[in-house]
């Protein structure tokens, strides 16, 4: 489209003095990425999906932690639940990790909240047996997605 | 946003896929898109300068600009998987900016295109702008050659500078010029502004 080297030459000098004379605030990119990973962040979760329920076979007893795992294709959940009696450890990794709050929800009330670390990682130490939704939140965001419901 | 249509056909080959930006926007772009969530970090960096000065050709205000350039990326998270051909990803970004300027200049009833108000808005430069500018006096010469150029020139020329690969139907429904009259239109406005710098360089 530019044919003649003279005009492209023009147009990369026009392009130097735009950028000069109106740059784009040094504030934009971040505001943007933070609007989009709150917006991707809702939209991936919504749709994660229980992909297996199995027993980690580490032990011959009964209690072998139960490994949970959710996921589409750009995120995976993974929870490991650790039962003693009726009590019931949670722990959680994200991956791709990011960070934010992961709720947990039991009949529509939150019954537990912790953060989630750089790392992906999050804990709920002290469940009591039920059917449960967890509930992902990045940092700031209004919305919200949800796994599938689980029983613990 | 239904833009996958021009993009698609993206018209005669290619410049836009030997230019580095366009050829590393399309890698960036197919990376996140298979799952490495952080690529979108990196096509945002790079392509939203550009994006800014198409916005802002439209005589959109700063924070105006700044909103019609988010819209397009949450309208490129939504669409991504409409685009088929990740090459063409700057070509689909800068469409959707360019198109969502134009919304909002409608909307506002900047119908005109060479609105006064426009010029206002979009034509002024910080302080520092003009102090720097004092020390790139070539720089200087070109933006006061610019500034004397009319509005629909100066609106033609940043978009054109600033897109490898304008799709010239929509550019002239924005520009409310024919079709046919965009590259001849583009043709005078260069040649009025070498005609302004040369007139400056005597004078």
């Amino acid at each position: 489209m530019m044919p003649n080297p003279d005009d492209a030459q023009l147009f990369a000098s026009l392009r130097t003095m735009w950028e000069r004379h109106d740059p784009m605030p040094e504030h934009l990119v971040e505001d943007v990425l933070v609007a989009l990973e709150t917006r991707h962040l809702a939209e991936e979760y919504r749709e994660l999906l229980l992909m297996s329920d199995a027993r980690e076979l580490t032990g011959a007893r009964g209690e072998a932690p139960r490994i949970l795992e959710f996921g589409i294709e750009t995120v995976t959940l993974l929870l490991r639940i650790d039962s003693d009696g009726d009590r019931h450890r949670i722990d959680g990794w994200l991956a791709p990790p990011r960070t934010g709050r992961a709720a947990l929800e039991r009949d529509g009330e939150v019954v537990a909240e912790a953060e989630i670390s750089p790392e992906g990682r999050f804990e709920f130490p002290d469940a009591s047996a039920g059917s449960y939704r967890l509930v992902i939140r990045s940092v700031d965001d209004d919305g919200h997605s949800v796994t599938g419901e689980f029983i613990v | 946003m239904s833009d996958g249509d021009t993009v698609r056909n993206p018209g005669p080959p290619d410049h836009g896929e030997a230019d580095p930006l366009w050829a590393r926007a399309g890698e960036l772009f197919e990376e996140w898109r298979s799952g490495r969530a952080g690529r979108i970090d990196g096509l945002v960096r790079l392509v939203s300068p550009v994006l800014w000065h198409v916005v802002r050709a439209y005589g959109l205000g700063r924070e105006e600009a700044e909103d019609v350039i988010q819209t397009t990326w949450l309208a490129l998270v939504r669409s991504r998987d409409g685009i088929h051909d990740p090459r063409t990803v700057v070509a689909w970004l800068t469409t959707t900016a360019r198109r969502e300027s134009w919304r909002v200049v409608k909307a506002d009833s900047r119908v005109d295109p060479v609105d006064d108000e426009v010029l206002e808005r979009a034509g002024g430069s910080s302080p520092a702008a003009e102090a720097t500018a004092e020390q790139h006096l070539d720089d200087a010469r070109l933006w006061r050659a610019v500034d004397s150029l009319s509005e629909r020139c100066r609106r033609l020329l940043r978009v054109i500078a600033f897109s490898a690969r304008p799709d010239y139907v929509h550019l002239a429904a924005e520009l409310q010029m024919p079709v046919g009259s965009i590259g001849p239109t583009r043709g005078r406005c260069l040649d009025k502004l070498r005609g302004l710098l040369d007139e400056k360089e005597v004078g």
